[in-house]
């Protein structure tokens, strides 16, 4: 008996900071507001060599800061840029930097209990569209207005200030992925009767159907025209929100409001759906596809063209067909048609359990300027929001840099509820591709879960 | 059919049939041991042989690149040394509470004898993802987060109520008439317990032990929330180090998992020996 | 033989209790702040940003209103039935046969356990590339040999692909049951199957009074601990299918998983796993009647 009523009270005494949670960031940040002199950001940002700013150095003695703990999306090995980025934030501020290298599965199941717990074991978290807003919520983030102002938003692409909440910052832009462009190989084009890539989607069906071929005659098929990938955790909802686009409708914002069920992208979905069962350009297993699948089928031939992100090309370069592969803007829906592109946007956040927050402020400060985000572009190939980025000669060496100069239509969306949203579109795209519901049905079934989803 | 199935049962159980046991092992090995084999061969690939249209079973340039590159890029000597050091304690604690737990259920009658051994089981039943939160804080409270010896800890508690389970199970099966000759003879219960006991549920002990081995081995969730760096990371977690953001680097990945895989030989190759038969059927007879 | 009992301070009762407390103790500490946590986590509503305490609300929710929850639990039963059902099937015949053969006994045994090695990350990873149909080993042999024509897209079957998740699952267990009956098997002594012979006993008398009976304990445990296990085994199912297609794959661990992480709400996550406990002490009740035991007790 004594037993548990121990247990129920120290339940109770964890509990209760559970319940009240933080509203403890607003004293802090008046001090890192005043101890740090952040003005003038807008220079210190699009400077050629960062420095830091005013007050930095004490701030960080002040709190004793030996080393900040950041976690990471994806092993460092395959991060060069945030490597080589943290080194320089080493070498200026003589700070160590503990980066945890976790797959995106991994992250909110690790970063979860630290956050519940108000652990300080951790001080900067990578937070995308699915996780970032309920961190807000929480109250989980620091907030780091004094870090923005007007002049310096101006620096950036527009997507940026989707990401706001409320009007307030919570976090500097680490990149921004461009999620479609085309890969193609000129080979398989070639052998089709074709020397170009497909400017639209009619041309598009028209190519791939050629381009789906039993090249060694037993019957089944080993070459595919086209695949994409409908599983996942976002990937199956952004396929039909990008061709939703080339129909001219955003699904994430239909006049303020998430809408999968619009004429449109209702047939974004149907046109994907007829991809598999009616054209059969793709292979039925798209339905369970997701991460790099997509990618690899590419890499090992067995695919004729593919629509990825930016990431995939220097995969590309290192890979059997390095010398066979080309890329192209999607094509758009009819000629003249919208050519929007999705952005992926993932950010830097504080952590408002952290001890070391002047340090941290100092990582997200100098994240977002100018040699960090070259960096970023030229090392890794991650597109950046910060427009003088891709000025610089490193950046313009980048083999698609030509390409993304000719993309100006781009979108960000990053809202509440968004990780539930995807799943449930998901799930109900999928149930279209094996025929369960029509197109229609699926989206008009999605719709209404969306509606309570984002009527809390 | 049913009847073929039945004879086929029959057969295997008497011990006569050898050469259908050899033929249902080579025929179960094939087919269960495939994947394991398309794991080796992928170890062996360099990148560019990787991506191939079709799959290929037998690599043209073979190389042990990957096993060499996953220690120098990775820290997987220390996952090795933290796998092996939470496998031995977690087990070692397991035999020590749990034989004496098991024992102590089987052979002695008190209030409450029953009804603890299914709260001992219903310990275990949650689902681990729901408890990863407060084990979390309260390995955090005794300053213990990220640490080998939280791994030893927690996964004792994962293996040790089936442990007693399951030698509840083969200490019940050996007869009381033995403990109580030997208590005759002058041996205490204790006694009894580690001479009489412990030897003859030896199968059933090797086979938990087992069992808690592999299966600390392979712990994953636990591991990946109170183990992030590799001070304890273990190599089960460790695995997904060739996870990118955006895609898999099969073939280190294949070479890590071979690599994972040996050191849990060892110990199975130790401990099955003890799986054998004829301590039981000596003392009957005796 | 002179019998002097050693003077005995503790009752037989007593000392057996002694026995046990140490692994009790060891289990509390452990066990039960997280589980009182788990309880009053479950009686909270924390959609919101702070939790609000709404009694039974959660539960209430879930097993009347929740259109979620019972495709899902039935949805893991299949998983649980076939994959337990297929593993006890092929873990009873290797454990026999291991315990039939003379030669080679250990690296048999060995090899029987290989796939328990092998880390469920990985497992899992390597399953989802074998089982694909654009480039997978499995269609690739399944061809060769003549049995399939084309493809198939294991994972994305409109009816089977549960099926099809069952069975790798399966993959994994056979060797956790058959170590298990092993074991069982090394307890019967061979001298039962002489003396039976010798009686004039047929083999399936042999089988049915001498085997089956002495090995009950076992098949017990092992099945039923597999259950369990298969009932919360989570990595399978999110790494092939996360779910899909639809929702035919979604079972009550991944429902856990997207509550928790997804939705983030830690409320009627806690919930839902008190009742994936209930029923997973359900399943021992289920078994335990079910195969019924003599104690020597």
């Amino acid at each position: 008996m004594k037993k548990i009523l121990f247990a129920v009270l120290a339940l109770m005494l964890v509990m209760g900071p559970v319940f009240a949670a933080g509203t403890k960031e607003t004293a802090g940040a008046k001090a890192y507001e005043k101890i740090i002199k952040w003005a003038p950001i807008r220079d210190r940002v699009v400077a050629d060599t960062y420095v830091l700013p005013q007050g930095a150095k004490e701030a960080i003695a002040a709190e004793g800061t030996k080393k900040l703990v950041i976690y990471n999306w994806g092993d460092l090995a395959f991060d060069p840029a945030t490597l080589e980025n943290g080194k320089m934030f080493t070498q200026l501020t003589g700070v160590e930097i503990e980066f945890v290298g976790t797959p995106d599965e991994q992250m909110m199941p690790k970063l979860q209990p630290l956050f519940v717990a108000q652990s300080d074991a951790v001080d900067i978290v990578p937070l995308d569209g699915t996780n970032y807003r309920a961190f807000v919520a929480k109250n989980w983030l620091m907030q780091v207005d004094f870090l923005w102002d007007e002049p310096t938003l101006k620096e950036y692409q527009s997507g940026l200030r989707s990401v706001a909440v409320n009007g307030h910052h919570y976090s500097t832009p680490q990149v921004a992925r461009v999620t479609d462009i085309m890969y193609y190989r000129p080979s398989m084009l070639k052998a089709a009767g074709f020397d170009k890539p497909p400017a639209t989607l009619d041309e598009f069906v028209t190519m791939t159907k050629k381009m789906t071929v039993d090249k060694d005659g037993n019957g089944s098929i080993d070459q595919w025209g086209y695949a994409y990938r409908a599983s996942g955790v976002l990937d199956g909802a952004e396929i039909v929100k990008a061709i939703s686009l080339l129909y001219g409708v955003n699904p994430d914002d239909v006049k303020g409001k998430v809408k999968f069920n619009a004429p449109e992208t209702v047939k974004a979905a149907d046109f994907l759906v007829k991809l598999r069962n009616e054209y059969k350009v793709v292979p039925p297993g798209v339905t369970a596809y997701q991460h790099g699948d997509v990618a690899d089928f590419f890499l090992s031939g067995n695919v004729a063209i593919v629509i990825d992100p930016t990431y995939l090309y220097a995969r590309c370069l290192e890979s059997p067909i390095k010398n066979d592969f080309a890329i192209a803007l999607q094509p758009r829906a009819r000629e003249g048609g919208p050519s929007t592109v999705i952005q992926n946007w993932n950010g830097w956040a504080i952590s408002n359990y952290s001890k070391n927050k002047a340090a941290a402020l100092v990582f997200l400060d100098m994240y977002r300027c100018y040699q960090a985000q070259v960096r970023e572009f030229a090392l890794e190939n991650n597109e950046v929001l910060l427009k003088k980025a891709y000025t610089n000669p490193d950046a313009l060496k980048v083999g698609y840099a030509k390409l993304l100069s000719q993309i100006s239509d781009t979108v960000i969306n990053v809202y509440l509820g968004q990780g539930d949203v995807y799943k449930t579109v998901i799930a109900e795209f999928q149930n279209a591709l094996i025929g369960k519901k029509t197109a229609q049905q699926a989206m008009d079934d999605a719709q209404k879960q969306i509606d309570k989803i984002m009527s809390y | 059919m049913a009847q073929t199935v039945r004879n086929l049962f029959l057969k295997l159980a008497k011990r006569r049939g050898k050469m259908l046991a050899a033929f249902v092992l080579a025929a179960y090995f094939t087919i269960n041991l495939f994947p394991i084999y398309w794991i080796f061969v992928t170890s062996l690939k360099a990148d560019a042989e990787v991506y191939t249209p079709q799959p290929t079973f037998i690599p043209r340039h073979p190389t042990f690149a990957n096993y060499v590159s996953i220690y120098t890029t990775r820290p997987y000597l220390r996952y090795t040394v933290n796998t092996i050091l939470i496998s031995v304690g977690a087990t070692l604690s397991c035999i020590f509470f749990g034989t004496i737990a098991a024992y102590g259920f089987s052979r002695f009658r008190f209030a409450g004898n029953r009804p603890l051994r299914y709260v001992f089981l219903a310990s275990r039943v949650f689902p681990p993802i729901s408890l990863i939160i407060p084990i979390f804080m309260m390995i955090g409270w005794i300053k213990l987060y990220d640490t080998v010896l939280a791994q030893i800890i927690v996964n004792t508690y994962m293996w040790l109520p089936f442990f007693i389970w399951i030698n509840i199970g083969f200490f019940d099966a050996i007869p009381r008439e033995l403990d109580q000759a030997a208590q005759i003879d002058g041996c205490s219960r204790m006694q009894s317990f580690l001479r009489i006991g412990f030897p003859l549920a030896l199968p059933g002990v090797a086979a938990s032990s087992i069992i808690a081995f592999l299966g600390t081995w392979n712990e994953f969730l636990y591991n990946l929330i109170l183990g992030p760096t590799p001070r304890a990371k273990n190599l089960s977690v460790g695995a997904s180090d060739f996870i990118a953001d955006m895609f898999v680097s099969w073939n280190q990945m294949a070479a890590g998992a071979i690599i994972a895989c040996l050191p849990a030989f060892l110990f199975v190759i130790f401990f099955q020996r003890y799986i054998v038969q004829g301590l039981t059927s000596g003392a009957v007879k005796g | 033989m002179a019998e002097r009992r050693k003077q005995q301070i503790l009752k037989d009762g007593q000392f057996g209790f002694l026995m046990v407390l140490p692994a009790l103790v060891l289990l509390t500490l452990i066990v039960i702040f997280p589980v009182v946590y788990v309880l009053i986590l479950s009686l909270i509503d924390d959609s919101g940003a702070t939790g609000v305490w709404t009694g039974l609300a959660n539960y209430r929710k879930l097993l009347f209103e929740d259109s979620k929850f019972w495709p899902y639990f039935l949805n893991s039963m299949k998983y649980v039935v076939f994959g337990v059902g297929s593993a006890f099937v092929v873990g009873l015949m290797v454990a026999l046969s291991l315990n039939a053969i003379k030669k080679l006994k250990g690296t048999a045994r060995m090899f029987a356990l290989w796939a328990w090695a092998v880390p469920p990350v990985i497992a899992s990873l390597m399953w989802k590339w074998l089982l694909n149909d654009t480039n997978g080993a499995i269609n690739y042999v399944l061809m060769a040999i003549g049995l399939l024509k084309n493809p198939v897209a294991w994972l994305s079957l409109p009816w089977g692909t549960m099926l099809i998740l069952s069975q790798v699952h399966s993959w994994t267990t056979v060797p956790f049951i058959m170590v298990i009956l092993l074991a069982g098997l090394q307890t019967i002594s061979p001298e039962l199957y002489e003396v039976a012979s010798i009686d004039g006993a047929g083999s399936f008398h042999k089988f049915r009074v001498i085997t089956f009976p002495l090995l009950k304990t076992s098949i017990l445990t092992s099945v039923m601990l597999s259950a369990i296990f298969a009932f919360r085994t989570f990595d399978i199912v999110f790494t092939l299918t996360s779910g899909g297609p639809g929702e035919s794959t979604e079972m009550l661990v991944t429902y856990v998983y997207n509550t928790a992480f997804v939705s983030m709400k830690l409320g009627y996550a806690a919930a839902l796993s008190v009742i994936m406990v209930l029923i997973s002490m359900l399943m021992v009740v289920l078994f335990v009647k079910l195969i019924p035991t003599d104690d020597i007790s």
